[in-house]
């Protein structure tokens, strides 16, 4: 037998075998079941499923102290818990009537946005009801998103108070900025969360800084005034300072280790986390939890179906039209074509590239532009072009016309949101596999005329 | 030529006409959502027993009427559902309730189903995410056609493109806003199709043109 239809065999017979392990998979027994050695594709939120929480607005109430004048007061109870003479308890609610309104509604919406975005999450939909201020987060599904969603509970309140008094020194609006960084020297690495203030606040921490220190007096004993640093009313820490601080900016050790990975990560994400809170600003309303399940994707399957079965006749008919158009050659280009989509999709499988609704347009686009490739190396045949020649023209139209869409797919693969990067990614992988695949099939099956 | 240039003029009268068609209807009609993305009601139904869907898509058909419906699993176990509709009166919840209580002996006083009115997706908020992405690449793309049809004329080459990207658009809209057809999951998909088949068509047009130049050239 002829070498070279030895070769085209073989070529075919590759083409299948890919098209076999892509559309179907390898199994394997393992135990009572069969595994698919093929990894599964990775779907975004919007073939998945998401992880949907509802917050709505606390309602319970706390217990107030006040003084005879009125005033809240937290000296009114002694230490067994008994209220002292001349003060009085009062119930009152988490979140007054006052503050229950649309406005407050959407800063809160806006304000739980920038915590998503700066915890990380990059694919999420945040849904206000108007007229009760619930609010529907969902979230794509990481290993952190029970803490990402619990942490939407907190109001976000920073303040750094007198140790004693309570006064508050400084709060949100004083604050630039707040981010989680750390340092490493010979002992370990220590992780700190950096707080950088505004102007006023920095005016106000230089004053603090000179006020809270440690003084000694004239016997030489100390005494030391402090500031407490809180969240939502808890203590993070309690500290004073060793020298007047000019730069507005607070570095708040959260903890530090030798060697151990784990633990320094730990800390990193504790100091992210409160990091985030500070810098998202306070929530007016105060928000709770009330339920936080999965949730399969929320897409109309019949529509997806029609598109991908669309999709899928409309290959179909172009193919056919190819193999009576282009005889032979027009047969192996278009199994070459069927190849093609077989080797992306394992490629996107094993590039763990997410799939998401937006990645389909790339599909459309790349399947559009191989088969106007296919079409142009078959029309150049036909015409009695030699196929190096071919080859090496198609080639080079091809890559001027294509590097707006390698561009496209350069820019949207970086970009945080998954929708887009996936979209960029199954441009940038379907354009890497046309060319290289495109070049050897085109060699190796067709013929010159 | 003259027959080209006249069905070029009719072709944008045309697109004129439904721009401005597009830009009243959505000042008048507004925009139509699908479910999912507009305000609707959303029937937490969880049984505690594996149901099978079509059942479940019987009961609901029955009690709240023919209508549309997205139906999501909750959780992996089978045995709860959320059924997405746009809007349910008390009546009808209750309806529901028995039926899927008798259906699936539930006891009198347990209480499995839980109704969420759902907010909608705003329509800047769905776009918010392109619109820094889509930006870059346009600025990136610009500068590329700039340098590669240079000899075709700097202004000409990058206003042509610039000026079918936001009429393409522009047109996509129109359409939409006419035909009422619900904006949803696969409209900015199909709006970032219709952008990358715009630049696609123009770069082919200019390549051609510039092939053109060239074997001219060669002729004299």
């Amino acid at each position: 037998m002829n070498k070279n239809v030895i070769v085209k065999i073989l070529a075919i017979l590759i083409i299948l075998a890919i098209s076999l392990i892509s559309f179907v998979g390898i199994y394997v027994k393992r135990g009572n079941d069969r595994v698919n050695l093929i990894p599964d594709y990775q779907l975004s939120k919007d073939l998945k499923g998401t992880r949907t929480a509802k917050l709505v607005i606390d309602s319970s109430t706390k217990e107030l102290v006040f003084d005879s004048n009125g005033n809240v007061s937290e000296d009114g109870v002694d230490s067994e818990g008994n209220l002292k003479e001349g003060y009085s308890k009062k119930d009152e609610p988490i979140n007054p009537k006052e503050l229950l309104n649309q406005e407050n509604y959407k800063l809160c919406k806006e304000i739980i946005e920038k915590r998503l975005s700066s915890y990380g999450v990059n694919d999420y939909t945040v849904r206000l009801n108007n007229e009760n201020g619930e609010i529907i987060v969902e979230l794509y599904e990481t290993k952190n998103t029970d803490t990402v969603i619990y942490n939407l509970e907190y109001l976000g309140e920073f303040t750094v108070n007198d140790s004693e008094t309570k006064e508050i020194l400084l709060s949100n609006k004083d604050v630039k900025y707040a981010k989680a960084v750390y340092g490493t020297n010979e002992i370990g690495t220590t992780v700190y969360l950096s707080i950088e203030f505004n102007k006023e606040g920095k005016k106000k921490l230089q004053e603090i800084s000179k006020n809270y220190i440690e003084t000694k007096d004239e016997e030489g004993k100390s005494t030391t005034k402090k500031v407490t640093i809180n969240i939502d009313g808890e203590q993070l820490t309690e500290t004073y300072f060793a020298e007047e601080n000019r730069e507005g900016l607070l570095q708040l050790s959260v903890g530090s280790a030798t060697t151990d990975v784990d633990t320094i990560q730990s800390y990193l994400e504790q100091a992210s986390s409160i990091a985030s809170l500070i810098d998202s600003g306070k929530m007016p309303i105060k928000y709770d939890v009330s339920t936080n399940n999965n949730l399969s994707a929320g897409i109309n399957q019949d529509i997806l179906k029609i598109c991908i079965s669309s999709i899928g006749l409309i290959i179909l008919v172009a193919l056919v039209y190819v193999c009576i158009k282009y005889k032979v050659n027009g047969i192996f280009l278009s199994i070459s074509y069927i190849g093609y989509i077989a080797l992306l999709l394992i490629v996107l499988r094993y590039t763990n590239v997410m799939l998401s609704i937006d990645a389909m347009v790339g599909f459309i686009v790349l399947l559009g532009l191989n088969y106007i490739f296919t079409k142009y190396v078959l029309k150049g045949l036909s015409k009695g072009i030699n196929k190096k020649e071919l080859v090496k023209q198609t080639y080079l139209r091809y890559i001027s016309i294509l590097i707006p869409v390698l561009l496209i797919s350069i820019v949207f693969t970086f970009m945080k949101w998954i929708q887009i990067a996936s979209l960029g990614m199954v441009l940038f992988w379907g354009l890497i596999v046309m060319f290289i695949y495109n070049y050897i099939t085109i060699n190796v099956l067709l013929n010159d005329k | 030529m003259k027959e080209i240039i006249k069905n070029k003029k009719v072709l944008y009268i045309l697109t004129l006409l439904i721009i401005v068609l597009g830009i009243v209807s959505i000042f008048v009609f507004r925009l139509n959502f699908t479910l999912m993305y507009s305000e609707h009601t959303k029937i937490n139904v969880y049984l505690g027993k594996e149901y099978n869907l079509q059942d479940i898509k019987n009961v609901v058909e029955e009690t709240l009427g023919k209508q549309e419906i997205i139906y999501q699993e909750i959780e992996v176990f089978k045995d709860s559902i959320a059924i997405n509709i746009k809007s349910a009166n008390e009546e009808q919840i209750k309806a529901l309730e028995t039926k899927l209580r008798e259906t699936y002996e539930i006891g009198e006083n347990e209480q499995f189903v839980a109704v969420d009115t759902v907010g909608h997706i705003r329509g800047r908020d769905m776009i918010k995410p392109y619109v820094i992405p889509m930006i870059i690449v346009t600025i990136v793309i610009l500068a590329y056609v700039g340098v590669r049809y240079l000899n075709l004329g700097l202004l000409k080459v990058i206003t042509t493109l610039i000026l079918r990207l936001i009429i393409s658009q522009a047109l996509f809209l129109s359409v939409i806003a006419i035909i009422r057809i619900p904006i949803g999951v696969y409209t900015i998909p199909l709006a970032i199709l219709i952008y990358i088949a715009v630049v696609t068509y123009t770069v082919v047009q200019n390549e051609n043109r510039l092939e053109k130049n060239k074997e001219n050239e060669k002729k004299k």
